[in-house]
């Protein structure tokens, strides 16, 4: 097969990488390949145990009907704070300029 | 064992004899390709992993349309053309959007291009804006379709042919410039 000027030069380009480059691509693809191992089995995981996961989420809001059975409203430690407003009174309001 | 046969057996077995196929057979091209495009040789490792990421999670894609070089090129080059315009933020990245070159070009034949000596055309093409080589590149180096040079720049198909016209254009006046004492 003959090949034209531009694939010489990528032809050129490729034989001139050197030792050191080429383990470096070596070791590039180690990782990627270590990568997909990951995603595979972060994949296989999560179709294993998601369609768990979902099941028992949805079936404990379903089962027990409403939320208000189980989360009890608790006050904030602050709250007391607006009990305690007093009524603004004459001798905080500012006075008004004479006219 | 051709490329697609790889492919079809990687896909249905995972195995790791495939990946190291697909992966040396095309390993050393893409980051020839990502060095020459990026002039950076950490950027091009990084590129080369990000490509070949690209196509092994998404090799389950491939259609089977076009070659499968035709279909790695174009996330290589896809990736390296965005990787310049970003850097550059501005979308000049050919010579007809750096200039307001004249509509009318006298297009350069092809054998203008493929006639000139390699150590040459490699300060040429060097010297064009990075646009103009990647094009130029998919189309005489990958023998790449104007239909997939188009969608690799998501341009139109006319749009592509005139880029092309500009960056031999661009190539030949700086052939010129730069050679015309030794010639």
């Amino acid at each position: 097969m003959t090949t034209n000027n531009f694939q010489q030069l990528l032809d050129e380009d490729e034989r001139s990488i050197s030792d050191f480059q080429r383990n470096q691509i070596d070791q590039i693809g180690g990782g990627i390949w270590r990568s997909l191992h990951m995603f595979r089995f972060i994949g296989a995981v999560f179709q294993i145990y998601l369609p768990q996961f979902a099941q028992t989420i949805i079936g404990s809001t379903t089962d027990s009907g409403t939320s208000s059975e189980t989360v009890s409203y608790q006050s904030p430690p602050n709250e007391d704070l607006w009990t305690n407003i007093k009524p603004l009174g004459p001798s905080n309001l500012r006075d008004e300029p004479s006219r | 064992m051709k490329d697609i046969e790889v492919i079809r057996t990687y896909l249905e077995t995972q195995a790791s004899l495939c990946f190291s196929l697909l992966y040396n057979r095309y390993s050393t091209k893409i980051f020839s390709k990502c060095i020459s495009l990026l002039k950076n040789e950490a950027l091009a490792q990084d590129a080369t992993q990000e490509i070949f990421m690209k196509v092994f999670l998404n090799l389950s894609r491939f259609k089977e349309q076009s070659k499968f070089s035709t279909w790695v090129y174009s996330i290589t080059y896809n990736y390296c053309i965005d990787y310049l315009r970003r850097k550059k933020k501005i979308s000049a990245l050919f010579s007809d959007e750096l200039e307001n070159a004249p509509d009318i070009i006298d297009e350069v034949p092809d054998e203008e291009l493929l006639q000139m000596e390699v150590k040459k055309l490699k300060v040429v093409l060097d010297e064009i804006p990075e646009g103009d080589k990647a094009i130029l590149l998919m189309k005489y180096q990958d023998d790449m379709s104007i239909k997939d040079i188009s969608q690799v720049l998501e341009k139109s198909e006319s749009a592509v042919k005139m880029k092309i016209k500009r960056a031999k254009a661009k190539a030949q006046k700086t052939k010129l410039e730069l050679f015309k004492e030794i010639n």
